[in-house]
């Protein structure tokens, strides 16, 4: 089999890899939409592009970062699924974002699934938070699937207010 | 089962090519560069042309993002240390959005005065005239960055025009040759 670059961690409908620049257009159009209001969108161009930028060097400061998620059977990269920790937050969070179409199949629980795995064995990462805007009701019912339990209210340090919640412990 | 890409935490960019000059080392940003940015972006004075003052955690994405700059342009900011320490940094920017590239340069203001700006400046130039296979390389500054204007002046630097930025801000725009685009 050949080995596909950058890859983090596969499940059955998707692979997880690293994010490269061709993934920047699709970052983009993300970013450009209403969608992204709950995580600190919308965005103009170069405003995303600073945000994708960000992401890649994530990876390099931190040895781990959010990964691009991608639908085997279509090949489309269909959202971001993995573990954020930028400066001002209390831990590494696990997070997922689909893009438009992607979503009410499941997709961004199994993705979460196999990243928080991923994350215990791999990086020593077993018991990992997620920060979800208030009042985002559709990443609150994929945590709810994940078996996470709300921890506590929280303010970023942009002063966006959130919520912690507390996955369930990994076997590492 | 495919064996997944592991890259230890702070590991500096293999992309990016270390510089030697007399006095100093240009290497890739990295995560140790943290206490350096966050001291200059606390700075209000230092970093008033840079976009600060900035709080840690914005330094802290502000350095995630010039790592990244590389990976998406193939070119970015050098960190200029020498003996160890950090004094700043240096290289060759294009954030989205802006009309060109830009030779950039900082300093923590105990590094300034000593020409380093410049050294770091040549070195990058002759990478980019190397490497980047560029014979020219362009800057640009606001007016009152007197400092900016004699140190690209330094470097052979010619006014090309000026042009209204996406910061609403009239800057001159000069280009200075590589040492590539110097006649022997």
């Amino acid at each position: 089999m050949t080995p596909t670059p950058m890859l983090i961690t596969e499940t059955d409908r998707l692979i997880l890899r690293r994010p490269q620049p061709g993934d920047l257009d699709a970052f983009t159009a993300y970013y450009a939409s209403d969608r992204s209001a709950t995580t600190a969108g919308p965005l103009d161009g170069p405003a995303a592009w600073k945000a994708f930028a960000t992401e890649l060097g994530h990876w390099q400061m931190r040895g781990f970062g959010m990964c691009s998620v991608i639908e085997k059977a279509s090949g489309r990269l269909i959202g971001r699924c993995g573990l954020w920790y930028p400066g001002g937050w209390p831990e590494p969070e696990l997070g997922w974002t689909l893009y438009d179409g992607a979503e009410g199949k499941g997709l961004a629980t199994e993705a979460a699934i196999a990243m928080r795995a991923h994350a215990a064995t791999a990086w020593n990462l077993p018991h990992l938070i997620s920060i979800i805007a208030l009042r985002n009701t559709r990443s609150e019912a994929v945590a709810t699937r994940l078996g996470a339990a709300l921890e506590s209210d929280w303010t970023s340090p942009a002063g966006r207010q959130a919520r912690i919640w507390r996955h369930p412990r990994e076997a590492a | 089962m495919i064996a997944a890409q592991h890259i230890p935490q702070g590991t500096p960019l293999r992309m990016v090519p270390v510089l030697e000059t007399e006095r100093l080392l240009l290497r890739a940003p990295e995560s140790r560069d943290h206490a350096a940015y966050a001291a200059f972006f606390a700075d209000a004075g230092a970093s008033h042309f840079y976009g600060g003052p900035l709080l840690a955690h914005q330094a802290y994405g502000m350095l995630c993002r010039d790592i990244g700059h590389w990976v998406l342009n193939g070119f970015g900011k050098f960190t200029v240390e020498a003996d160890g320490q950090v004094l700043g940094g240096c290289g060759i920017v294009h954030p989205e959005g802006w009309p060109g590239h830009e030779l950039t340069w900082w300093l923590m203001p105990a590094a300034r005065g000593r020409g380093i700006a410049q050294e770091a400046s040549r070195a990058v130039l002759g990478w980019a005239g190397e490497t980047l296979g560029w014979s020219h390389v362009e800057t640009h500054f606001r007016d009152e960055n007197i400092a900016a204007r004699r140190l690209t002046e330094s470097l052979g630097g010619v006014k090309q025009r000026r042009e209204t930025f996406p910061d609403g801000f009239e800057r001159d725009i000069y280009a200075m040759p590589t040492t590539a685009g110097v006649p022997a």
